[in-house]
């Protein structure tokens, strides 16, 4: 799959971004003055080691997480100053969350489960359901919209996931650590299904992952490292 | 346990406190109910005894007049010509005492001299009294003894003249000294009591020439006592007996055995509430651990150890509610002794000693019952968590899925159980006890119902919910998909509401019946009474007062009513009541009876009588012609013939109606207790209830009332007796909250991530509480929905099974509306009251600790 030149304008910047939690009575700090641009269209690989602060940065941009200090932009948002119903409308609209153990909700089938973020924003059923069904399509789950979660396979999981994230058309996918928990071939095929839709749809996207095979997908790669991202 | 499991499990406890909280008083309540009626029947006991056997504690026998008190000549007979020496002479009534509060104590008046063959020297509570005062008691009328602790609650001293109120008639009194005892259960049997000499009594008490009782002291192994008690029994006359103190108690005691009976029911059912919550919570610590267990299984912990970890944990918080319940339960039983002893009093007989007993029976039953609900609900989740494989392997949707496959099994076993329950009704025709368990049987099978019900009802909601959108739709499903925890929500909510629905229902019906049976049975417009706050009392009214009330232009007619509390060795207690006309005549519904209402009246001025339904069925008397009934009386013994059987509800047991003219012939009785008023202008009740009152007022303590009067009386003794009916079920409803929120609760803990997922993909806090409202109030709507079949089930077992065995009464069954507004409303309320607070915390925890992987 080839690269793709990202746009020029910013769709996610970081400023001095600071997160500590307290362990054993001392703080660890896991993101240290952070300062980040990522642009629209770009595809970003975070990598580090387990325990580095991936998923919490990605938590900080997606405003599950507040940072302690630093400003976090999404567009022109700044989100940390955002009440928590705010936040929760920011996730839903303009962030899409791929998790590594997918998440999907048990009692929910796998369109009920695309159709989520949108049917919360009150939007149509059948408008949301055509919607999703071209996503489900796309990620090769066309034929499974009636199925729940627990008789899919991980990687079916996970696409589902990814049509989930889709479905309100947001301006950035955050992944933490979207094939961790897939075998080799199944973590491939996912991995080039992201890519593939982040591309098609023009969305920025942040990958957090160990797996060394996104350094060929993904237009910049970070490695997280105390606290701090550094560039290769 | 060995020290790593004790660890794990201590942390667990500390780590989920709340819910550990919850489950100690779940059981705490449970036991604090089963130790507070246990404390309560048993101190109710306890003043029976007290109350009835004051002084003579090493009696062993008693002579009573089969109704009334008898003739002083048999005493002196006993004694003189038969030589018995070891027998004490009784006179005794209930008087009341105003500076008590017109609190009803016994005046009984003893012969000392006698009385002291039943004590030792040191024991007996005249040896506090100086031999002036005695010899002052003997020869001086009007003189008596009472307890110090009474003296001072009424603040008497010695030498203070005090006024008691007995029939019309108003006595003075005067102390002479105050009654101590080393006993302490004597000092509470004085508590209820003024001792007079026998002399003073009978003149105090109109009974100059009687006796009330003898007790007698007969050792049952000395052949010459048996002899002299064969010689006593063939002396005694027609209407007088000897009878055994203990069967004499026994007989007394066995009415009020289904009342007792009837409420450690009640406290029963709510521990077997409290033991779905057990098993919830349980359950749901084991399900919250099966990671944990996984792994201790996986590097070696074996099944019984794990089994062991999870019964002892269960166990040890057993022990903690258990304990909290039996000190609850001392301090709810003190409340519990005053309403059960109340109710006494207003049903069966005057308790004047109340008495607060806490045995070391009571405290172990109720401990005893909290572990052993304890140990049960905690078997399966302790057998499920020892089953577990190694690893991680169940998972929450997969253990559902077991659930979801069994909801046909346990709904078959739950409908067994029902069958069971039902045969058990029918196949027993009498055994209350047997009846008891067959509602318990059916709470059972209903609650064993309720899951698959619960799933089915919720497809339905789903269907129905679908348009208000993604909630609507979501919740109900949530439900099915919780199944194992939900389903015990809605089976403890609907157990505990069908209880209060039933309970309100056979309440409903009783009082319904009731009202109905007063306006047949209550016909006169005046009715003219001693004022006496007891049942037991023999003071009657005056006789030369229906002269005086028929010179009245107003009054029309007067009926009298002679009502004697009858104990005759083949149909027990029961009341004799003899009637100048039939009050009831043209409205008395019968069970059956042998002609028409109008031509009955004319048999029962010959031979025939009426019985109530209790006496039938108490002495298990069929309907039909030729029923014969045999009474003792004052002439010798006679057949009456049954000519019918009528619903009554005045007494639980029974009536033995019997014409005034019959009756007077056969018992050397002219005493009456009621008169009964037909006015000739109706619409002049009250002033002529007004100018009787003025006209009479030189009689203290005559009651005279009207119609309507006493009819609301009698409802507000009624509803009285059911205060203690309306409190146990309070309190089961509290332990069926507790269960519901600790399984809301629990199932709130245990969704938390999903909680999670769905803030993050974009659910507000708003619509996640609201999608939790609408989950309990589903809940609370499936239990308050189920509750109707079930209640109304156990409603019909109440009113026509568990009612006529305890009292031998047949209800009329009345059902209204609003029991099931009530009980859909309170279902309702309790679970979204129940859910207030999980769906508080939901909004409280961070959305990245949610997600976050366990």
């Amino acid at each position: 799959m080839s690269k793709q030149n990202p746009h020029n304008h910013t769709n996610i910047k970081l400023k001095s971004l600071c997160k500590h939690y307290l362990e054993a009575q001392s703080n660890v700090s896991i993101v240290n003055n952070l300062n980040a641009e990522f642009k629209q269209g770009e595809i970003v690989a975070l990598i580090g080691k387990s325990g580095s602060g991936k998923t919490t940065l990605l938590n900080l941009i997606s405003g599950i997480d507040r940072p302690d200090s630093g400003e976090v932009w999404i567009g022109e948002t700044l989100i940390n100053s955002l009440s928590e119903e705010e936040l929760t409308l920011i996730r839903r609209n303009r962030v899409g969350i791929v998790f590594q153990f997918f998440n999907l909700i048990p009692t929910l089938n796998v369109i009920e489960n695309v159709t989520l973020p949108r049917e919360l924003n009150g939007s149509n059923r059948v408008v949301a359901r055509g919607k999703a069904q071209g996503l489900l399509q796309r990620v090769g789950l066309g034929e499974r919209l009636n199925s729940y979660p627990d008789i899919l396979s991980g990687g079916e999981q996970q696409r589902v996931a990814i049509a989930r994230a889709l479905i309100n058309d947001p301006d950035v996918i955050l992944a933490d650590e979207p094939t961790g928990n897939l075998d080799d071939e199944t973590a491939n095929e996912i991995l080039e299904l992201l890519i593939a839709v982040a591309r098609e749809s023009d969305k920025t996207m942040i990958i957090a992952t160990h797996s060394s095979e996104i350094i060929n997908y993904a237009d910049k790669v970070y490695t997280i490292h105390n606290g701090n991202l550094n560039s290769g | 346990m060995n020290y790593p499991l004790l660890h794990l499990t201590t942390g667990y406890i500390r780590k989920h406190l709340l819910q550990n909280i919850l489950l100690i008083l779940g059981i705490a309540f449970g036991v604090a109910l089963i130790v507070s009626v246990d404390i309560a029947n048993q101190s109710a006991s306890r003043s029976f005894v007290l109350s009835k056997e004051i002084l003579s504690s090493k009696s062993t026998h008693h002579i009573l007049g089969s109704y009334s008190d008898f003739d002083e000549r048999i005493y002196q007979n006993l004694r003189l010509k038969f030589g018995v020496r070891n027998l004490v002479p009784i006179v005794e009534d209930y008087v009341n005492v105003p500076v008590l509060g017109g609190r009803t104590v016994k005046l009984l008046g003893t012969d000392f001299f006698a009385d002291l063959i039943f004590y030792d020297n040191r024991q007996s509570p005249l040896s506090s009294i100086s031999e002036h005062a005695l010899t002052e008691l003997i020869a001086m009328p009007g003189t008596a003894l009472i307890s110090a602790q009474l003296a001072q609650s009424a603040g008497i001293d010695a030498g203070d003249v005090v006024e008691v109120n007995y029939g019309s008639k108003t006595l003075n009194i005067k102390i002479i000294g105050l009654l101590n005892s080393k006993s302490d259960e004597l000092s509470k049997s004085l508590g209820g009591l003024i001792l007079t000499d026998i002399s003073t009594a009978q003149e105090l008490l109109d009974k100059v020439g009687f006796l009330s009782q003898i007790d007698l002291l007969i050792d049952g192994e000395n052949p010459q006592d048996i002899e002299k008690l064969n010689l006593i029994r063939d002396y005694l006359p027609s209407g007088v007996e000897i009878k055994e103190k203990s069967l004499l108690l026994g007989s007394a005691k066995s009415l009020t055995r289904s009342f007792e009976l009837n409420l450690l029911a009640l406290s029963l059912l709510a521990l077997f509430v409290g033991v779905f919550l057990i098993y919830n919570i349980v359950s749901f610590s084991v399900i919250q651990r099966r990671s944990i267990i996984g792994t201790l299984r996986s590097i070696g912990a074996t099944r019984k150890q794990i089994f062991k970890m999870i019964i002892s944990e269960a166990l040890a918080i057993g022990i903690v509610g258990s304990l909290i319940g039996v000190l609850g339960g001392v301090f709810l039983g003190r409340g519990l002794v005053g309403l059960v002893t109340r109710s006494i009093n207003d049903l069966y007989f005057t308790l004047t000693v109340t008495n607060f007993t806490v045995s070391p029976e009571s405290i172990i039953k109720g401990f005893l019952a909290g572990i052993f609900a304890v140990g049960i609900a905690a078997l399966v989740p302790a057998y499920e968590a020892s089953r577990f494989r190694p690893i991680n392997v169940l998972r929450r949707s997969t253990l559902e899925g077991l659930f979801a496959k069994s909801l046909k099994l346990l709904g078959f076993i739950g409908f067994l159980f029902i069958a069971l329950g039902y045969v058990l009704i029918i196949v027993s025709t009498k055994s209350l006890v047997l009846s008891l368990i067959s509602v318990f049987l059916i709470l059972l099978g209903a609650s064993l119902l309720v899951p698959i019900c619960t799933a089915l009802l919720m497809r339905l909601f789903s269907l129905v919910l679908s348009p208000l959108g993604l909630i609507g739709r979501i919740s109900p499903r949530n439900i099915i998909r919780s199944t194992s925890r939900t389903a015990v929500a809605v089976a403890s909510l609907t157990v505990a509401i069908s209880v209060i629905l039933s309970v309100s229902i056979m309440i409903g019906s009783f009082r319904s019946t009731v009202v109905n049976w007063l306006d047949s049975a209550l016909t006169a417009d005046i009715f003219i009474s001693m004022d006496s706050a007891n049942i037991s009392s023999q003071a009657g009214v005056p006789n030369e007062i229906i002269e005086q009330v028929t010179s009245y232009p107003q009054v029309e007619r007067v009926a009298t009513v002679r009502r004697i509390l009858y104990d005759s060795p083949e149909y027990g207690l029961f009341n004799l009541v003899a009637v100048t006309e039939d009050l009831a005549v043209e409205n008395r519904e019968f069970i059956w009876s042998e002609s028409q209402n109008n031509i009955i009246w004319d048999k029962m001025q010959s031979n025939s009588i009426l019985i109530s339904e209790s006496f039938a069925y108490k002495n298990a008397i069929e309907p039909g012609d030729g029923t014969v009934v045999t009474l003792q009386t004052d002439h010798g013994a006679k057949d009456f013939e049954v000519a019918g059987i009528y619903y009554d509800y005045g007494s639980q047991a029974g009536v033995l109606l019997i014409s005034d003219e019959l009756y007077r012939t056969l018992w050397d009785d002219d005493k009456i207790t009621s008169l009964g008023l037909y006015i000739s202008n109706t619409k002049n009740i009250e002033t002529t209830t007004e100018l009787l009152r003025s006209g009479l007022s030189n009689y203290s303590n005559l009651m005279i009332r009207s119609n309507d009067n006493l009819k609301r009386s009698a409802i507000k003794t009624f509803d009285r007796t059911f205060t203690v009916t309306s409190a146990l079920r309070l309190l089961i409803a509290i332990v069926a909250f507790i269960s519901v929120l600790s399984s809301l609760m629990a199932l709130q803990l245990e969704r938390e991530k999903e909680f999670g997922i769905l803030r993050a993909v974009g659910m507000t806090v708003g619509q996640l509480r609201k999608m939790l409202f609408l989950e309990n109030g589903l809940i609370g709507l499936a239990s308050g929905l189920f509750s109707i079949p079930v209640g109304l089930a156990l409603s019909f077992i109440l009113v026509y099974v568990i009612n006529l065995r305890s009292f031998g009464w047949t209800l009329n069954f009345t059902v209204e509306p609003q029991y099931f507004i009530e009980a859909v409303g309170i279902a309702l309320a309790a679970s979204i009251a129940a859910g207030l607070y999980p769906a508080y915390l939901v909004g409280k925890e961070d959305v990245g600790k949610l997600i976050r992987e366990e």
